[in-house]
């Protein structure tokens, strides 16, 4: 009889026990986050991933969204369009919302997926032209498209500069370049420049060919919209070679790597953003700037690891604001509910500023040109 | 013209970057036999080893011999575990072993340096611009360029000498030609076949640290895209052929070259393996290769 209690006691408290784990684990508030962590895009992700990273535990820390603690499901993606499909599909039968795709390429395959299976989904960057608009109401990128805001950019580099003769350098393998690519084409070609396009691809190693084509064709003025690797290739065989143009390195080609081709590389190089960290006086933005450099080797973040921080405290908003429970049985309206309140969402205090969803499903933000002088990027000016 | 023969040195630089690899996988693909895919990570640690090296002694010196001797242990330690077991069985099985220690490989390094992120080596004496004029054209060309293509034509001749002149390159050819006779004549095939690969892998350490200082940057997936381009020309340049590694290499860079430069980088792949398929249709064995008997 003694040995008898001690087994229904054990029994039990291990049912206890797993319960308790259970309800805790009901409380938490789990979101999929879709990143390319291996395969050519895993250098953007060590961004996207660590902005996020940052914003949760910042938010857990405080108390989680509405008394629950936050949990990122982190899904690889390994940069393949194909994998992408299955994980998104998966993705919205198990989560209350999907993060991602961050990258244009698997957005454009994820988004009809998500719209269709009315799962909101939520890219921090993915910036191709039309991506949203095309996948209402259930999907929204937290960047600007390329097409907004790379002619705005580039017609105020054509003014200020007035080029005569421009090249266009393009990544056809990489959608957001080769969103981008065509768009400063036009830009450029809308404003009387002579322009000409060459393409490079992600898996050149050797940028001779393509700059010696360049300098053959002198001209005044390059845009680079390629992927990051490119773009350095490019910029240095043009700096080696004394080329006297001026150089223009779209969103899509500006990550930590191209900074880190140092002072004199970069010196007189243009690039826009929708937002550049590092030359925000804002402390909030210099107290991330700080904790994301001592988690990743001293490097700063660009704007991909501001994306993934606001929008990780954006959702934080939203579920707060529609009470969302995540409860099984509720979660078709919380989904509408939290989708409506982020399609109306207006002058949201993101650290890049006042942010604003627009009906096409993306944020509203004005395009930053910077230029490089000794190292350091300096905000430039439309006159 | 100035641009066309630029391009010529740019074909030639390309060419002698791809010779570098090529010579090393010959050795291991054309003379042991074995269907090797582990030479392109294991040039990419021979790569970040040598970064490491020039970061932390400043020395191109030191970056060169610890990213070889470091390719060459590597290699030891892929030839005993990923081909010695299965020299015996199916190429496919070698196939299959390479590439797993290949992924083993990327995927360390993808975990353990900068999360995978690529890495630029710091700038230095090989970004340096040399520049000549012949008959008033200006021709340009790096140091670290430079150094590509010598070391390139030094090595071929070098190997060429050990493959035909030494005891080693005896033991190669026997141990590549039958490792059971070989062994019946008192040759340590498991020796020569570490020793073999040891090479190759020290070759392919020394092109990744000469690649790292001509290149925008590396990362851990690097040598995947140029391995099987590498794989390409030592089959058209003819299997085992050292000259016909080099030859191939520095005539695939020649047609990327003028591909990029004149239609557009995006066609370079699609010339470059076009004019593989030619030269194999024509001659199958190969540029430098020989045909190969198969008596029943």
């Amino acid at each position: 009889m003694g040995r008898m209690n001690v087994r229904a006691i054990a029994i039990a408290a291990t049912v206890l026990a797993l319960s308790q784990g259970a309800r805790a684990q009901a409380q938490d508030l789990q979101l999929a986050t879709l990143l390319p962590i291996t395969g050519p895009y895993a250098s953007y992700a060590v961004e996207f991933r660590l902005g996020f990273e940052i914003a949760r535990d910042e938010i857990n820390a405080k108390g989680g969204v509405a008394g629950r603690q936050l949990k990122l499901d982190i899904i690889d993606t390994q940069s393949n369009n194909g994998q992408v499909v299955s994980l998104v599909r998966k993705a919205c039968g198990e989560a209350f919302a999907v993060l991602g795709p961050s990258m244009s390429n698997e957005a454009q395959v994820a988004f009809p997926v998500a719209n269709g299976m009315k799962c909101p989904s939520i890219s921090s960057s993915a910036a191709a032209s039309g991506l949203t608009d095309r996948n209402r109401p259930w999907t929204f990128t937290y960047a600007s498209p390329a097409q907004i805001i790379t002619p705005q950019a580039v017609e105020l580099l054509a003014d200020k500069l007035k080029p005569k003769r421009a090249v266009v350098v393009i990544d056809r393998g990489d959608a957001a370049a080769n969103d981008q690519g065509p768009l400063a084409e036009k830009s450029l070609k809308a404003k009387g420049v002579e322009t000409e396009t060459l393409t490079v691809s992600g898996s050149d190693l050797d940028f001779g060919p393509v700059v010696t084509r360049i300098n053959g064709l002198n001209p005044d003025f390059v845009v680079l919209s390629t992927t990051d690797k490119g773009a350095v290739g490019v910029l240095k065989e043009l700096k080696r070679t004394q080329s006297k143009a001026a150089i223009l390195i779209t969103q899509s080609a500006f990550t930590p790597l191209v900074t880190a081709a140092g002072p004199e590389n970069l010196e007189g190089v243009y690039r826009y953003t929708e937002f550049d960290p590092t030359a925000s006086d804002d402390a909030r933005v210099k107290a991330f700037i700080e904790t994301f450099k001592s988690r990743n080797n001293g490097r700063a973040p660009t704007q991909l690891a501001t994306q993934t921080y606001d929008l990780l405290f954006l959702v934080k908003y939203l579920v707060e604001q529609v009470k969302a429970t995540g409860a099984a049985d509720k979660l078709a309206d919380e989904r509408d509910a939290f989708t409506k309140k982020l399609q109306s969402l207006k002058d949201w205090q993101s650290i890049s500023g006042p942010m604003s969803i627009v009906p096409g499903g993306y944020a509203n933000k004005p395009v930053t040109v910077l230029v490089f002088h000794g190292g350091k990027p300096e905000r430039v000016s439309a006159n | 013209m100035s641009v066309f023969l630029q391009q010529v040195v740019n074909g030639l630089v390309i060419g002698a970057s791809y010779a570098l690899v090529a010579v090393g996988f010959t050795l291991i693909f054309g003379v042991l036999r074995v269907v090797y895919l582990a030479h392109g990570a294991v040039l990419v640690a021979g790569a970040y080893l040598g970064l490491f090296a020039l970061s932390w002694l400043g020395s191109i010196t030191a970056a060169l011999a610890v990213g070889t001797i470091g390719a060459a242990l590597l290699g030891l330690v892929v030839e005993f575990v990923a081909l010695r077991p299965v020299r015996q069985q199916n190429h496919l099985i070698a196939l299959v072993t390479t590439v797993s220690f290949a992924t083993i490989i990327q995927e360390t390094l993808r975990l353990t340096v900068q999360s995978g992120q690529p890495i630029s080596y710091p700038d230095n004496i090989g970004a340096r611009l040399l520049q000549a004029e012949i008959a008033g054209i200006k021709l340009h060309v790096t140091v670290g360029q430079l150094a590509v293509m010598v070391v390139a034509l030094v090595l071929v001749v070098a190997l060429t000498f050990i493959i035909q002149r030494t005891w080693l390159g005896r033991s190669i050819r026997a141990v590549a030609d039958s490792p059971l006779v070989a062994s019946m004549l008192g040759i340590r095939v498991n020796a020569i076949s570490g020793q073999t690969v040891a090479l190759a892998s020290a070759l392919a350490g020394a092109a990744g640290v000469l690649l790292g200082l001509t290149i925008p940057a590396i990362d851990p997936y690097v040598g995947e895209h140029l391995q099987f381009k590498v794989l390409a020309v030592v089959l058209f340049g003819g299997l085992g052929s050292i000259p016909g590694a080099v030859l191939g290499g520095v005539l695939l860079g020649f047609v990327e070259a003028m591909a990029a430069g004149y239609l557009a980088t995006s066609y370079r792949d699609l010339f470059a393996f076009m004019t593989m398929v030619v030269i194999l249709f024509f001659r199958p064995s190969g540029l430098f290769g020989r045909r190969l008997v198969e008596r029943v």
